[in-house]
């Protein structure tokens, strides 16, 4: 894909339409879960999903492709879209104010009950670290993206994000297993 | 550690809308592109360059005009305290003026004390007599506690 992303990137500053198409294409899903991860709402997250790609296809030409892989550069704009919206409108986290008819909408209907239950514990957990881990983690475990581009995106070096995810892991596994045992 | 990993792993579930994404793409491949005018990296470097060392060069040149400005402008609006000749004028006199008041005082402190002195001898002349003093402190005998003058006149009183 790098190879030929680089091709669709160029193209794309040239003002092929088509070429943006397909980088929105590949890229949609995953900045769209970023920004439900951390705003809750589906349409809130489609607004800001819409900003991001919007914004990427007017500003296409200020990005370098030597200096940051396409998706840090989109994952940056993504973060601070949630920032202006956090902003401007709620003042809550994320997480604790997630829709609660998103994930069983009728967007995810391969989701199965007890599978969506789980996301919920997860989501709950999350929602009790910081925003810093909640990329971090999202980024890695979610997205699968290699640390270097995570670093990129979060404007941190490779150890602070190396770090960030370790205090994450175990956090995020230290309040699932409380919950367990409150649970059980 | 793999059993959260997995858990994360899960929330990939969440997708976009396909009716949002449809016409989400429409929408931005649609939209006109701002235009931006390309200026090669060394070319915006110079010219951010040159733009900082001329502003700094201003700056330079209207702080020294100020001075220059306030040292020889005669407008009431000149800062006194700016002003170097005034405060040199000011500093000569501020030790003339001392040497005056010292001279005034001594020559005052002077005429009260002569003053002072003469009436005191014109009014209470014996106090100042050493030679008096001593004859009166002969004639009380003060190394007679029981003088016998003493003892008559209290009992004089008393009776």
């Amino acid at each position: 894909m790098i190879e030929k992303e680089e091709n669709l990137i160029r193209q794309a500053c040239a003002g092929k339409r088509e070429s943006f198409g397909e980088l929105y294409d590949f890229h949609q899903p995953r900045i769209y879960r970023f920004i439900f991860l951390k705003v809750g709402n589906r349409e809130e997250s489609e607004d800001i999903t819409h900003q991001v790609f919007l914004s990427a296809w007017q500003n296409i030409k200020s990005f370098r492709i030597k200096e940051v892989p396409f998706s840090s550069w989109l994952y940056k704009i993504a973060k601070n879209k949630v920032i202006d919206y956090y902003r401007s409108k709620k003042p809550v986290s994320s997480f604790e104010s997630m829709d609660e008819n998103a994930i069983e909408s009728s967007s995810f209907p391969e989701l199965l009950a007890e599978k969506s239950m789980e996301l919920e514990r997860i989501r709950n957990a999350m929602a009790k670290i910081t925003e810093e881990q909640q990329d971090v983690l999202i980024m890695r475990f979610v997205e699968d993206l290699p640390i270097k581009e995570v670093a990129l995106a979060l404007d941190k070096s490779i150890g602070a994000v190396k770090l960030i995810q370790f205090r994450a892991v175990n956090k995020l596994k230290k309040i699932l297993k409380e919950e367990n045992g409150e649970n059980n | 550690m793999e059993k959260i990993i997995e858990q994360l792993k899960s929330l990939k579930s969440i997708i976009p809308d396909k009716n949002f994404s449809e016409k989400s793409r429409f929408l931005v491949l649609s939209s006109n592109r701002k235009l931006i005018y390309w200026m090669p990296s060394q070319v915006s470097e110079i010219f951010r360059y040159l733009t900082a060392t001329s502003l700094t060069a201003a700056l330079i040149v209207l702080i020294l005009g100020g001075f220059n400005y306030l040292e020889k402008s005669n407008l009431p609006m000149v800062i006194a305290g700016l002003d170097l000749k005034t405060l040199e004028a000011e500093a000569e006199s501020l030790g003339i003026d001392v040497n005056i008041s010292k001279l005034a005082y001594y020559q005052e402190s002077n005429q009260t004390v002569k003053t002072a002195l003469n009436q005191t001898i014109k009014d209470d002349p014996v106090y100042f007599e050493e030679v008096i003093l001593d004859k009166e402190t002969n004639l009380l005998k003060l190394e007679d506690p029981t003088g016998k003058n003493i003892d008559k006149a209290l009992s004089e009183i008393l009776d």
